[in-house]
């Protein structure tokens, strides 16, 4: 039997960090030493020994761990070996692979280390179900000999490279805070725009008066908060923008690989069939002018932090209806057949308007309370009107947006989530369950909720509100999955006047 | 249909483990209450009817209902003494097995099967070493 393989040696520093917890005993004795002796210095070094005693078991450990991790490739898949008190051995078959991805990070190229992981449909959601630093002349081998034995390469091979202009808009678009920083210019620089310039003086004194009752020195504190917002936004737009720089996605046979990164280089190789979904992403600007953010959802691609599962950053329809095709052909696009009849729009509208009524009845409640602040108040209560005024339009937009339509098998769910639109394509197959939920007043209206849960390592879950229940179960019927009980009722309902005439 | 029963040796470790647990809290009882109160006298009877419970009838009861059965479809998990749980799994659904084993266990000749698959995970506890094997031989041959 083959020996199993260990990771690099830089892995036994890296693994290092898992133990440094140990170090609580030398500083618990420096602190005694601190405290209740006279002669510090001397003292503490008497003891020196115990420190470095746990510094070698901390080491020690690193070298444990590291020589109790090891892999071996087998006929049918990886066997993983690891832990030092509870061993763990695992085989991964190369046909469950979903996902094998490596990382060639900037500060481990000198040594010659990759990250190497792979994913299956099962396991955790949080981590791969396989992950080693090796060596790289170790690493090109692994990842060649899980595609080859999963697929018979081609030799046409299809391949997307986005612009680094659409790069940068989805680095803006993705970049966390840019909401918050936007919002918050608005709130403290353009409020003498909206509401004139004495308003504004009157706000920024009576903020000075509050900050400067509660803390000394508020405003430049302010200013700092505000700076922190626009650097933390800069950096992850950055950062953002640097790891998906140099991003391409080729087809090639049964996989799909992309490649991204400009200074560490990610690579991950996808099955095609293991593939749960497509994703769009578009807000009101987006969609406004067109745009989309293509997301690709297979496990294992996009789970570390900060990582985005990306497959077009960013493109026009006509652009990505061509990309579709080029790389993913078994996912097409349709038109939404079920969609929410007009007499539904009032269930788009009720719950903004009732954000929007929520919020002017607290501020004048306020107002009522605290007569001496008005003109603040008046100001406040226009800047937080203002998401609840941006969800109307969200969902005046999203009545015309929401619909499922189904094509050879693959569906396209078009709903709203937060202030995003979403246009999802998933396979039948890749569909766990399907509910319809329907509320009192659905139940009189008519309409219903449409609930699918798709294929995950965690819980993926989309709902399409307010669809017609009978077009509904109409499309779900395609899925052959049993129907509802309150479904087959409602059906047995309308087959009555047709058996009866 | 394959049947896999605990061997007795799961039995007696868990009695063992039982016991040991018994004696640290009636150690704890004796070292921080002052003895012959009536708080001393109510916590080591409880402590003694809770071991006599457990050891006696509860872990018993537990070992005999734990079965894992295996076919040509699925897998099929049953326990419990209290609450009787029965967790079936696809085969097709299997994406790969881990195989645990502690320092006790491995003295034993036991191992712990953790079966994972798309949207859930199944736990084989404390089988023995050969049938562990023969169990994940069985398995990753179904895998298609």
């Amino acid at each position: 039997m083959k020996e199993y393989a260990h990771a690099h040696p830089i892995d036994i520093l890296l693994s290092v960090s898992r133990f440094l917890g140990l170090l609580i005993f030398p500083v618990l004795r420096a602190i005694y030493s601190l405290l209740f002796t006279t002669n510090l210095l001397i003292d503490w070094l008497r003891g020196a020994w115990f420190d470095l005693l746990i510094i070698l078991l901390i080491i020690g450990l690193g070298f444990i761990r590291w020589q109790r991790r090891g892999y071996r490739l087998e006929e049918s898949g990886i066997r993983w070996k690891r832990g030092i008190f509870f061993v763990q051995t695992q085989l991964i078959p190369y046909e469950k692979l979903s996902v094998v991805a490596k990382e060639r990070l900037f500060y481990l190229m000198p040594l010659r280390a990759v990250y190497v992981s792979a994913d299956t449909d099962g396991g955790d959601a949080h981590s791969s179900d396989f992950s080693m630093l090796l060596k790289k002349k170790e690493a090109d081998p692994l990842v060649e000999k899980c595609r080859a034995l999963r697929d018979q390469p081609q030799k046409i091979e299809r391949v997307y490279l986005p612009k680094n202009r659409n790069i940068a808009i989805l680095s803006l678009i993705a970049s966390n805070s840019l909401g918050g920083v936007l919002f918050l210019s608005t709130l403290f620089s353009g409020a003498g725009k909206v509401l004139g310039r004495n308003i504004e003086r009157e706000v920024f004194d009576q903020l000075t008066t509050v900050t400067g009752w509660l803390l000394q020195g508020i405003p430049p504190a302010a200013a700092m908060v505000g700076l922190l917002i626009l650097g933390g936004w800069c950096m992850s737009f950055l950062v953002n923008l640097i790891r998906h720089l140099r991003f391409s996605a080729a087809r090639r046979g049964n996989w799909l690989r992309i490649e991204s990164g400009l200074i560490s280089r990610r690579l991950y190789d996808i099955t095609v069939s293991r593939i749960n979904l497509v994703e769009m992403q578009q807000n009101v600007f987006t969609k406004a002018l067109g745009l989309y953010s293509v997301f690709l959802h297979a496990n294992g691609y996009g789970k570390k932090k900060d990582e985005l599962s990306v497959l077009m950053p960013s493109c026009d329809r006509e652009e990505f209806q061509n990309n579709l095709r080029l790389l993913l052909p078994e996912f097409s696009l349709c038109r939404a057949t079920v969609k929410p009849r007009v007499r539904y729009l009032s269930r788009f509208l009720i719950p903004p308007a009732a954000w929007i009524g929520g919020v002017s009845l607290f501020w004048w409640i306020v107002w009522r309370l605290v007569p001496d602040l008005h003109s603040t108040l008046l100001f406040l209560w226009l800047m937080s009107e203002v998401p609840c005024v941006w969800y109307l339009i969200v969902k005046i937009v999203s009545f015309f947006h929401t619909g499922i339509g189904v094509k050879n098998g693959v569906y396209t769910l078009r709903y709203t989530f937060l202030y995003r639109f979403k246009t999802v394509i998933v396979p039948r197959e890749r569909i766990v369950s399907i509910q319809v939920k329907r509320s009192c007043m659905q139940f009189i209206s008519g309409c219903c909720d449409v609930v699918i849960d798709t294929f995950s390592e965690g819980k993926k879950r989309h709902v399409i509100p307010n669809i017609p229940l009978y077009e509904a179960q109409q499309i779900l019927k395609c899925t052959d999955l049993p129907e509802p009980v309150l479904l087959r009722k409602e059906k047995r309902n309308r087959k009555k006047p047709s058996s009866a005439s | 249909m394959k049947q896999i029963t605990l061997k007795k040796r799961v039995l007696v470790w868990w009695e063992c483990a039982a016991f040991l647990a018994a004696i640290l809290l009636a150690a704890l009882v004796l070292l921080i209450f002052v003895p012959g109160t009536w708080l001393w006298y109510l916590l080591l009877w409880v402590l003694g009817a809770v071991y006599v419970l457990t050891s006696f009838l509860y872990l018993p009861l537990l070992w005999m209902s734990i079965i894992y059965c295996v076919d040509d479809t699925c897998l099929m998990c049953h326990g419990g003494v209290l609450f009787p749980k029965t967790r079936v799994m696809h085969r097709e659904r299997i994406a790969f097995i881990t195989r645990v084993q502690g320092p006790v266990s491995s003295m034993l000749h036991i191992a712990t099967l953790v079966v994972r698959a798309a949207g859930g995970t199944a736990v084989v506890h404390m089988v023995h070493e050969k049938q562990a094997e023969e169990l994940e031989q069985e398995l990753y041959g179904g895998i298609e």
